[in-house]
């Protein structure tokens, strides 16, 4: 017994041995710390050096600099980097970017001066090493096995993805997919092989038979997107896509209407007195949003006031002394902001000499440092062939325009043709006419000095008004108390808001963003918005509004980036979403017009004036309308969550059919919640561990171009020579194979005319680097060896040292160190002005806008601001659709600070914080229904119905529920998958929440397609009717 | 379950929301350790107080408290994973006197220790003890008298004024075992479960439940394993576990009852984790089988079943440890935004751990039982002698 006993303690004691070992010899203290004091807390990148008073860096740490992509914003990152790992301890602020920090630190500034003025980034910005180092990150090729969605994948060689997909065949023969076995797919080779061919004889505008490849983007911005667009280009496609119409691209549209050029203006924050914020608030979205909320906080505690108008309180409206939360309900931002402009126009408080500078020479010669289109007369009889369009000088009896070229006017459309190209045309204002004030008779508008802006009469014989009388009459068409009751902002209200607003001179701005125009109605929301800049004509004041200080240019200067050498012919043709491109003049309009038929409705809508229309692609490529698709590329693309209406069934099943689309492949970081229907799936870099070349946004008065380069060594394998997996080493093997111009050898020419090869990322990506630390002729400073050696560039160097000439690889390795250029801080102001100006002539009316028509009813769009209903597509109004009685509540989508992009369902540091989201119900309307938190409800629309639960809230309009996107996934790790007979279990986390993308209303007339803004080209979030059905019972909220 | 009090309604249901635990299982496991053996000292002590002494309890007793702190060391020892690094806690605690609660157990857990070693030593018939010693060979011999402190030479407990002070501090160092790991629990901060006296004294009294019961059930079985006889329980130990089973019960409800009536969003939130994810051990282990169903034995049972008393006392004991294990375990799986929880899966090292330090804690005082000389008092009923007390001389 005793034996036993001991036994027992013999094995108790044993089994403790660890412990002992631990706990006796006091020298090992079990399992050592790192530090003897601070234990195993982050280890310090800087050591302070009492005796020179300087810091050191810690040889075990590499710090370097990139661009963040856990939202849009595009900060600054130091990412902290363990030396002997190669693995990310910390992601933090970068100093020497602006928005991270408000005195960001001087690029000349040696690394160490900024160990003590630390750069920060919001929480999405700190997780971003968990999308890096993402459990279910994809490491090598997939081809699925079964049919599309089935979630089984076998692993492939990278070999055996470029044959298969440049070869075509039939390649899903041994899948175990009946559907796909016979399907004689035709590859890359197969469908270059017909570039001669047209897509459809009968129609020869459409282009050839490349457009049938479809690149659609997700996430994809600059020199990314120019590398894509080499490819597409190369190729012969015109079909290159991001996903800016489920994003705010009425907004672009609206601004690049009212400013050409730019498709995004900011105020300028720190300068401002007053601010009114429309379908936003600061700190929560916009761009860049840690840096906006840093800025308006900074100001606000300096005695700026804001309003945020929204349906929705958010943490940037929080009630205070400095900042009023103006509830209006969805959609309905453009009447409250003409209802302003009446008062302000029927109260004289609006800049009326500013707007009578007809031309920039006279509006600079009187201090203005703008001018506008409000004295310019617009042609109103109907029965003139150029209704709509301005008055010519012509058409005046003045002569025709002088030929001298116009600095101010020289339109800079770099980005635009580098991105999709806008077809607003931005006449300028030689061929003009104004009613001159001195003289009162009709004058070109170059010549005049000071114009009348209010005109309503005859000219030559012709009817005009001008574009302000214009305007002015659409903004007196309702009454401010009838303006009240459409948007629910009572009467005082709005006069305290235009009283206001008109209470600062110039320093006062008004910025909107996707809250008031993602709606049927978007464009001329924004539209009207943007005319209280105008009537106060604060444009490139202090205080007013920018365009920002632009960026150095990536694409051209050492080395030319935008062309490819050898390239026959540029694509050309309607892009498979027919943005860009007028309906009227299409083969099937004029076949129409040839039958004696009304070409109104076309089959689907055409949109002329907007571009990226992401959520047209599926449906269009489905109703192979105007031509069907061959092969579909997604990148970062999840049209089925993030498309209104599109995560349906039925569209899913059409995808799945490869009869619609024979070869879909996906380029993703992870199987997402869209790219588990591909039929391959290409693994990609993370943004830490790949190249871009981005701008900084609007908000930043300083020029700036931030650059993404891969900091950590690619998480994906790599190709025998060593290239990691990812999106562009795909489309250079393809294009190398297909022996496309501009890959391979001899594809990128330098300024000395040399052309250089394209083997491998770097390639590319290093010579556009060099273009911005040579650019416009003032290289920067090389970088110090102890820079170098902080960042460990010495290396990268020799691993690089072909890609670029020997003398520029000091200067590019200070833009690496710095993780871009970024023009000095003392450039933001000069004076009462900001540095940058924006010199283009501000527009009350857009002419293309008014001279084009809605494909589908041939109603003719008008050119101004004004208050329009919230529509179908044809022209039905959406109170009429789903009428209130049975259906009392709006949905709207809100952009939490935490969430929203798929690629931060794997950050588990944000999920802690914020593991789910709700259905958020007003406490009016919870009172109502009787929901407290916590209930479990059905979300029902008229297209279907989602689970999930309530969270009653103020701060919310009635008649309006909420929810946070970026919740409620079906992939992106949140569900099984197998792979290679390996089952990979799905986490839960991914899944929670609720997402009501999938049953948002679609437009009724038009298959498969979001209720849209015909103009502004968004697919509208923040119209769907919906009700609310108590779900006892339910167990679980539903995700999809 | 009946829902006692009404939980805030779940925000969500997600389970697995990733966060910092702060503690495993092993400090579960630390905490019924060190609450018996709290128990079984202040439950030893009051008996040699009130004269109890020429029983097997208070001889057999002792030996399963000494196993028990020691076995409980050992889970937190292997729960730290650098304790080593104790001593840093250690001297913060002194160097910022409103923090770390850790500087007294440091102190008073051993002493806690080294009181019931000594005392167990005392316990024994000092004749019989030094018989015993006698046997030993030479370099065994020393060892063991040092570790018994030379316990043969002195009788301190019969000495009033000592033995009042002896007896006042393991009392004192008793209950402070047993409400220690609560005490800690509450000073860490933001865990609604955690940072109430409500469930110290839940820890206390079960702790004092359970001791009562080892000498209903550990001592008898200990007494059959040395001297080859059961010993019969007192009765006593029934109302004692009857008594601290239902004030610890009463407690549980008074705070539920707190918590509806006055408790904030965290403490509702904390009534969420009770009754949610939490809810069957709640209901079954911890209310059912560990306090409802112990107290109707006792009470139905009364203390002329001793089947009833022994089935009541493992299901104090099931208990003390279930309720740990909601408090610790549930405490740490809410998350600290309050929305989601972590649900508990041990890993192989605690599983290890609980293991070993199970068959140490269950081992180690069968071998004190079977090695130390236990001839004296054997047979009779535990509780049941009185003694008188040789009053103002020490035995030598």
């Amino acid at each position: 017994m005793q034996l036993a006993a001991a036994g027992g303690v013999g094995i108790g004691l044993a089994g403790n041995i660890k412990v002992f070992r631990d706990i006796i010899p006091f020298t090992q203290k079990g399992e050592k710390a790192r530090h003897a004091v601070w234990g195993n807390s982050d280890v310090p990148e800087w050591r302070f050096d009492p005796q020179t008073g300087r810091h050191l860096p810690n040889p075990d740490i590499m710090l370097r600099h990139t661009t963040d992509l856990q939202c849009h914003s595009e900060c600054g990152l130091r990412v902290k980097i363990d030396r002997k790992t190669g693995r990310i301890l910390r992601i933090m602020g970068n100093p020497y970017h602006k928005n991270c920090r408000e005195d960001y630190v001087p690029m000349d500034e040696p690394l160490h001066e900024t160990a003590r003025r630390p750069g920060t980034v919001c929480a999405r910005g700190n997780a971003g090493l968990q999308t890096a180092y993402d459990p279910y990150r994809v490491r090598v090729p997939l081809k699925r096995v079964g049919p599309r969605g089935s979630r089984r994948w076998k692993p492939i060689s990278w070999e055996q993805l470029i044959e298969e997909v440049v070869e075509g065949g039939r390649i899903f023969a041994d899948i175990g997919d009946p559907a796909s076995a016979d399907i004689e797919v035709l590859g890359f080779k197969g469908l270059y092989a017909k570039r001669n061919e047209p897509m459809d004889p009968d129609a020869p505008e459409l282009g050839p038979r490349t457009n049938g490849f479809v690149f659609q983007g997700g996430r994809i911005k600059k020199s990314r997107l120019d590398f894509v667009k080499r490819f597409t280009t190369a190729f012969g496609s015109v079909n290159a896509y991001e996903h800016t119409n489920v994003c705010e691209v009425s907004h672009h549209v609206a601004t690049e209407a009212v400013y050409p050029t730019k498709h995004a203006v900011k105020p300028d924050v720190m300068g401002a007195e007053f601010l009114m914020f429309w379908g936003t608030s600061p700190g929560d979205a916009n761009f860049p949003m840690q840096t906006f909320g840093r800025m308006v906080a900074q100001a606000r505690a300096k005695g700026m006031r804001y309003v945020c108008i929204d349906p929705v309180a958010q943490r940037g409206s929080v009630q205070g002394e400095f900042v009023e939360w103006v509830p209006i309900r969805p959609g309905t931002d453009g009447a409250l902001a003409l209802a302003i402009a009446q008062w302000m126009i029927a109260n004289g408080r609006y800049a009326k000499s500013y707007l009578e500078h007809p031309n920039r020479k006279s509006a600079l010669a009187h201090g203005e440092l703008s001018h506008t289109d409000a004295s310019h007369l617009v042609i109103v009889d109907p029965d003139h062939p150029r209704y709509g369009a301005f008055l010519s000088r012509t058409e005046a009896g003045l002569g025709r325009p002088g030929e001298e070229p116009l600095e101010s006017f020289a339109v800079s459309t770099e980005e635009w043709n580098m991105d999709k190209g806008l077809v607003l045309t931005h006449e300028d204002d030689r061929d003009r006419v104004v009613i001159d004030a001195a003289s009162g008779r009709p004058r070109a508008a170059t010549e005049s000095e000071r114009a009348l802006i209010e005109f309503d009469g005859t000219v030559a014989g012709v009817r005009v008004k001008t574009a302000f009388t214009i305007f002015k009459e659409a903004a007196f068409t309702h009454t401010i108390e009838e303006y009240s009751e459409i948007c629910g902002v009572p009467v005082d209200k709005i006069v305290d808001l235009a009283r206001e607003f008109t209470s600062h001179g110039r320093h006062a701005a008004c910025e909107f963003y996707r809250g008031a125009v993602k709606h049927p109605n978007g464009f001329y929301n924004g539209m009207a918005i943007h005319m209280l800049n105008l009537l106060i004509g604060n444009c490139n004041w202090r205080g007013g509004i920018g365009a920002g200080g632009g960026h150095y240019s990536w694409s051209s200067g050492r080395y030319d980036l935008k062309s490819i050498p050898g390239l026959k012919e540029k694509p050309h043709g309607v892009p498979l979403t027919r943005e860009g491109v007028y309906y009227e003049r299409s083969s099937e309009y004029r076949r129409k017009k040839e039958r004696g038929e009304n070409p109104y409705p076309a089959k689907r809508p055409w949109f002329p004036h907007t571009f990226n229309v992401y959520s047209e692609l599926l449906p269009s490529a489905v109703e192979r309308y105007p031509y069907g698709v061959d092969i579909l590329l997604w990148h970062m693309a999840t049209p089925f969550y993030s498309v209104p209406g599109q995560g349906n069934e039925e569209l899913i099943e059409k995808v799945k059919d490869p009869r619609n689309i024979p070869l879909i492949i996906a380029s993703d970081i992870v199987i997402g919640d869209t790219s588990m229907y591909a039929d391959y799936i290409i693994p990609d870099v993370t943004f830490l561990e790949r190249w871009v070349h981005i701008g900084m946004h609007e908000l930043i008065l300083v020029k700036g171009t931030s650059v993404r380069w891969p900091v950590i060594d690619p998480i994906p394998e790599t190709t025998a020579d060593g290239r990691p997996y990812s999106l562009e080493t795909f489309l250079i093997d393809v294009a190398e194979r297909l022996g496309l111009p501009g890959f391979g050898e001899k594809a990128i020419a330098d300024n000395s005319g040399r052309l250089w090869p394209l083997h491998r990322a770097e390639d590319f990506y290093l010579k556009a680097t060099a273009n911005v630390a040579f650019a416009e002729g003032r290289p920067v400073s090389p970088a110090s060896p102890e820079d170098i050696a902080i960042c460990g560039l010495d290396g990268f160097r020799k691993r690089y040292e072909d890609a670029l000439r020997a003398e520029e690889w000091p200067a590019v390795l200070k833009v690496l160190s710095r993780g871009g250029r970024f023009e000095p801080p003392a450039n933001a102001w000069n004076g009462d002005q900001l540095g940058h100006q924006y010199k283009h002539r501000l527009n009350f009316y857009s002419e293309a806008v008014a001279t084009s028509f809605n494909s589908m009813t041939g109603e003719r769009f008008p050119g101004h601001a004004h208050w329009r209903e919230p529509a179908t597509i044809m022209g039905k109004p959406l109170a009429s659709l789903d009428p209130s009685e049975d259906w009392p509540l709006t949905i709207i989508t809100y952009k939490g600070a935490l969430q929203t992009h798929s690629r931060l369902s794997s950050n588990t540091v944000l999920r802690e914080i914020q593991p789910s989201n709700w259905v958020e119900v007003a406490a009016a309307d919870a009172r109502r229904l009787g929901l407290k938190d916590g209930d479990r409800v059905w979300v029902e629309t008229p297209e279907g119905r989602r689970r999930g639960r309530v969270k009653v809230r103020e701060g919310l309009v009635p008649g309006v529920i909420t929810f946070s996107v970026g919740f409620g996934h079906w992939g992106y790790g949140a569900t099984q998958v197998e792979i290679g007979g390996k089952v990979i279990s799905g986490d839960r986390i991914r899944r929670a929440g609720i997402l009501l993308n999938p049953v948002m209303r679609r437009d009724p007339d038009v298959w498969q397609m979001p209720l849209m803004d015909p103009v502004g080209g968004s697919a509208v979030f923040y119209q769907t009717r919906a009700r609310l059905v108590r779900a006892e019972g339910a167990a679980h909220a539903e995700a999809a | 379950m009946p829902e006692i009090t009404e939980g805030l309604p779940p925000l969500n249901e997600l389970f697995n929301v990733i966060h910092q635990r702060p503690f495993s299982l092993l400090f579960a496991n630390y905490s019924l350790l060190l609450g018996l053996a709290g128990g079984i000292a202040v439950i030893w002590a009051v008996n040699a107080w009130l004269g109890r002494r020429d029983t097997p309890g208070y001889r057999l007793a002792l030996p399963m408290a000494v196993s028990f702190v020691i076995a409980g060391f050992m889970n937190v020892l292997a729960e730290v994973k650098q304790p080593g690094r104790l001593i840093y806690g250690y001297l913060y605690g002194w160097t910022y006197g409103d923090t770390a609660i850790i500087k007294y157990g440091i102190i008073l857990l051993p002493l806690f220790l080294a009181l019931c070693w000594w005392t167990m030593f005392q316990a024994l018939d000092p004749a019989a003890l030094e018989r015993c010693v006698a046997r030993l060979p030479r370099p065994l011999k020393a060892l063991v008298s040092f570790m018994a402190l030379w316990s043969w030479r002195y009788r301190l407990l019969d000495h009033p004024r000592l033995r009042a002070g002896i007896l006042t501090a393991m009392i004192l160092l008793g209950v402070f075992a047993a409400s220690y790991s609560g005490i800690f629990l509450m000073n860490e901060h933001g865990v609604p479960i955690w940072n109430t006296p409500a469930q110290v004294l839940v820890f206390l009294f079960t702790g004092l439940a359970g001791g009562a019961a080892l000498f209903v059930l550990g001592v008898p079985i200990l007494h059959r394993l040395a001297l080859g006889s059961w010993s019969r329980p007192d009765r006593r130990y029934h109302w004692i576990m009857l008594g601290c089973a239902v004030f610890a019960l009463l407690v549980w409800y008074m705070w539920l009852w707190w918590i509806n009536y006055f408790g904030d969003v965290e403490n509702r939130r904390m009534a969420t984790v009770l009754f949610g994810p939490f809810g069957e051990i709640l209901a079954w282990q911890v209310l059912g089988v560990g306090l409802v169903v112990p107290i109707l034995l006792l009470l139905i049972g009364g203390p002329r079943r001793p089947w009833a008393t022994a089935v009541a006392g493992l299901g104090i004991l099931w208990g003390a440890y279930a309720v740990r294990f909601v408090i610790l375990i549930g405490g740490q799986a809410l998350n600290h935004s309050g929305a989601g929880y972590l649900s508990f899966t041990p890993d192989h090292v605690v599983l290890w751990y609980t293991t070993v330090d199970a068959i140490l804690a269950l081992s180690l005082p069968a071998l004190l039982a079977l090695l130390l000389p236990l001839e004296r008092g054997d047979g009779q009923a535990d509780m049941g002698t009185e003694v008188r007390h040789s009053e103002g001389r020490i035995a030598s």
